[in-house]
């Protein structure tokens, strides 16, 4: 049951049990008062009808005196003269005459025989009946009271012993009939009187259906009260009480019935009314209650609705604001904040999935195999400052052999500059396979990028192109940060700028170009702004000088390892201050002129010796070799293969390149690369191409008619499965493969 | 490991040279320098035992060539014994073996001697 129906059915149920209890308590206080009021009406009624009944005793005593001591009147009932009774009551019978009310005397002899009467008629004895003048002789005082007459009427008498000087003479009775006292009393109570004997026969009153109603529900056993008695649209309270005898037996009951239509009516009118009311207010206090209820109760239950959605996870239903500040309304307004911040925390989370998906496409958009060439190698890394960024590095070989290499930077951050970075790139890589001088291919970038782009956003771009062969760059720059370019003592030194503007700004512009050439062991670093203008706590800048020292004096030795460095110390330096834009840098390693004597990269062995044609080295050379083959594993043919082609090599290099007055140098690579032993000598004498300025040798003749000459280089062709061989920077190259044959 | 040459001149006709170690354009030099004397003398059959012989370059083969020429002149033969694989394959890439007659072992060889100079007696 909802907690609404739970509360207006306790509060119906107060109500209705308070209103019961008042309902009660008024109508047991009715009754009390009603049994007050009939009481008090009983007692009044009784208490007129005394004051009535006293009078007319008073009245009837006022006799007495004159009749008992008329000496006549007694000596004549002794005796027994009744003409002398009568004659001495004569007197006494006219004044009773003239009372108000009808008053009679009577006389018997002491035994009861009749003597007098006032009342002219059959001479028989009406009210003194001998238990009467019994009870009156045994008195011996006059008595009074109610008796039943000879006829069946009721008279009320005051009877008068009288004595002679003999005794008891006889009984002289004044009475009058009840009737009369009856009718008095009606008159002064104004209500309609019945009177009704032991039998309920109605001795006086008029019978009617009146009598008939109230004498179908009078009480059996009267001795006195007030009923109610209902005729028709009538209404008649009936009081009663006994009348005793002379005797103090009750002898008859009088009713006094009294018409309380108007008054009962009224009562009722009101009770009903007032009823009425109760009901209809107790109605209208419900349907009240319900509805406030209702109203109340309405943000609770939005509230437990959007709380159900809300566990299922759906923040669009929601709830409205009741505009009150009680409970309910600060929960409705607490759940709506709640479903707020978790509709929030949800778009938030689809965007962080968009985000992290971003990231990877862009990410995946970067080059991940980075160059280990011959003569350079490229390394790049980018690390966005939000999920995504706008820095981007590439680099490709274009359709001449020669490499190009980007680094970008977009203007802004975030998604925007992530989506304008990958139409850049995507530009740049497009037009660079068809457009290879890098001025006129940003040209031609710019002119691109700043068709449609109404939010002119822009993207700062160097874009140089290396010719891995003599290590010529030709670069341009689109208002990028200048790349340093590191000798192979260490100086770093900014390449110059070409007064490019950044892409993408407007059209038309032009780019141009510069040159620089790379000796061998020199490299070039590119970076974006994400680099130098990293800040740490105290608000201080890394700044170029930072970068340029940290260039001066790096030991890395390859391409990957300095990127490493330099972002070891611009994190160093930041210490925990969140990186405020992309971190992007590309570095690259031209020439062999690696410090190293051997190293475990990850490409392989690796191994260098330096010859110098001065000092005997062919010893050392040859102990070198050892330890390589013994390192690397190699199988005893490979090393005899490998032995082999090097004299040969080097037996052609002393003989045709190097005149021995002058000092000459030859360094000797060599690198084991999975099952390939890759092999690159390298010496600074004459040009020789022993694969083409060295005679062809004659494999058909026997030996001892053969011209002297082209066996080695015939060897080293039979051994290898390659063979290369260029020229520049002053230097001959020789490039051998030979592999390593697994068994 | 340089180059250390043994020659067994017991025989007139028939010169033993022991090479061990390697023949490359270091030692060859020294080879030749060897043979020169040798081979001025009326030498029919010269031997080169190679079992010790661990590498071979093309310097050295063309110290072998030399003398194969000079030998050649006076109608002299050049044998080659005990050829590792590798100093084998050597002369195979520049098609020199048919130039020289090869034996595997000495036995094989003694009975070629013994056989020419049983030709020889029975002249």
């Amino acid at each position: 049951m909802l907690l609404r129906t739970r509360i207006t059915l306790m509060a119906c149920a107060c109500f209705v049990t308070l209103t019961g209890l008042l309902i009660a308590e008024s109508h047991f206080s009715k009754s009390v008062y009603v049994e007050r009021i009939e009481t008090a009406v009983l007692v009044g009624a009784r208490n007129t009808w005394l004051g009535i009944v006293e009078s007319n005793e008073r009245r009837l005593d006022r006799f007495v005196p004159q009749i008992s001591r008329d000496a006549t009147v007694v000596s004549a009932l002794a005796a027994a003269n009744f003409k002398g009774v009568a004659s001495a009551l004569e007197i006494s019978a006219a004044e009773i005459k003239i009372e108000s009310v009808s008053t009679y005397l009577e006389a018997v002899t002491m035994d009861g025989t009749f003597a007098y009467s006032s009342v002219p008629g059959d001479n028989l004895v009406e009210v003194l009946g001998s238990e009467v003048v019994t009870a009156i002789f045994a008195a011996g005082v006059p008595q009074r009271g109610l008796v039943r007459t000879r006829s069946g009427k009721y008279a009320v008498l005051v009877g008068i012993p009288l004595f002679s000087r003999l005794g008891p003479a006889g009984v002289i009775a004044v009475y009058s009939y009840l009737d009369e006292l009856v009718s008095s009393f009606a008159t002064s109570s104004a209500a309609e009187i019945f009177l009704v004997d032991e039998n309920h026969q109605l001795v006086h009153g008029s019978a009617g259906p009146l009598w008939d109603d109230i004498h179908s529900v009078m009480p059996s056993t009267p001795s006195d009260g007030v009923f109610r008695v209902d005729i028709g649209n009538n209404v008649m309270d009936a009081t009663y009480f006994n009348i005793s005898g002379i005797f103090d037996i009750p002898m008859v009951t009088l009713l006094m019935v009294r018409d309380i239509s108007e008054v009962y009516w009224r009562e009722m009118t009101i009770e009903v009314l007032s009823l009425g009311a109760l009901v209809s207010g107790l109605v209208l206090f419900l349907a009240f209650l319900f509805w406030y209820m209702r109203v109340s109760f309405r943000p609770l239950n939005t509230v437990i609705r959007v709380l159900n959605r809300l566990s299922q996870g759906d923040t669009s239903v929601p709830v409205h604001a009741s505009g009150s500040h009680d409970e309910i309304g600060r929960l409705a307004s607490t759940v709506e904040s709640f479903r707020h911040a978790q509709k929030d925390h949800n778009q938030l989370q689809k965007i962080r999935q968009d985000l992290d998906a971003a990231k990877h496409i862009q990410l995946s958009m970067l080059p991940h195999v980075f160059l280990r060439k011959e003569r350079f190698s490229l390394h790049a890394s980018m690390r966005a400052a939000r999920d995504v960024g706008g820095d981007f590095y590439d680099f490709f070989e274009l359709n001449d052999g020669r490499f190009g290499f980007v680094i970008a930077d977009v203007s802004g951050k975030g998604m925007a500059a992530a989506l304008f970075m990958a139409i850049a790139s995507t530009v740049i890589r497009t037009t660079a396979m068809m457009v290879p001088d890098p001025g006129a291919c940003l040209e031609k970038v710019n002119d691109l990028l700043s068709v449609d782009n109404p939010s002119c956003m822009f993207v700062t771009t160097f874009y140089g192109v290396l010719d891995p062969m003599n290590g010529q760059v030709v670069f341009a720059n689109g208002g990028h940060n200048p790349p340093y370019r590191l000798s192979a003592v260490g100086k770093a030194v900014p390449l110059e700028l070409t007064g490019g503007m950044a892409l993408g700004l407007m059209d038309g512009l032009t780019f141009a170009e510069k040159e620089v050439l790379l000796e061998p062991g020199e490299r070039l670093f590119l970076y974006t702004d994400g680099i130098t203008e990293a800040f740490n706590p105290k608000d201080e800048e890394y700044g170029d000088d930072r970068l340029k020292e940290i260039l001066e004096a790096t030991t890395s030795e390859t391409a990957d390892k300095l990127i490493d460095e330099v972002i070891e110390s611009v994190d160093m330096f930041a210490a925990d201050q969140p990186q405020a834009d992309d971190i992007t840098c590309l570095s690259i390693f031209y020439g062999y002129l690696h410090p190293i004597q051997d190293t475990q990269s990850d490409m392989g062995l690796r191994f260098e010796i330096r010859v110098n044609n001065k000092s005997q080295q062919s010893e050392w050379l040859q102990e070198q070799l050892v330890v390589f083959c013994e390192r690397s594993g190699l199988s005893e043919e490979t090393t005899y293969k490998l032995n082999l082609c090097l004299e040969e090599v080097f037996v052609n290099m002393m003989s045709y390149g190097f005149d021995s007055e002058s000092e000459h140098e030859a360094l000797v690579y060599l690198e084991m690369q999975h099952d390939l032993l890759h092999v690159d000598i390298i010496d600074d004498g004459l040009p020789f191409d022993p694969f083409t300025d060295a005679p062809q040798p004659d494999l058909h003749s026997p030996v001892e008619q053969r011209p002297i000459g082209g066996l080695g280089v015939h060897l080293v062709r039979s051994l290898t499965d390659s063979m290369e061989y260029s020229f520049y920077n002053n230097q001959n190259h020789v490039h051998l493969t030979i592999s390593q044959e697994v068994l | 490991m340089a180059l250390s040459i043994k020659i067994d001149e017991s025989k007139d006709t028939v010169k033993l040279v022991y090479l061990h170690g390697k023949l490359d354009s270091d030692t060859a030099p020294m080879l030749d320098q060897q043979l020169v004397s040798i081979l001025q003398g009326n030498i029919k059959h010269l031997v080169f035992d190679m079992e010790g012989l661990s590498y071979i370059s093309s310097a050295g083969l063309r110290s072998i060539f030399k003398a194969k020429k000079t030998i050649a002149a006076s109608q002299g033969k050049i044998h080659l014994a005990h050829l590792k694989p590798h100093i084998k394959k050597v002369f195979e890439i520049i098609n020199a073996l048919p130039s020289f007659s090869v034996f595997a072992s000495l036995e094989e060889m003694d009975d070629y001697f013994a056989a020419i100079q049983y030709q020889e007696m029975n002249k």
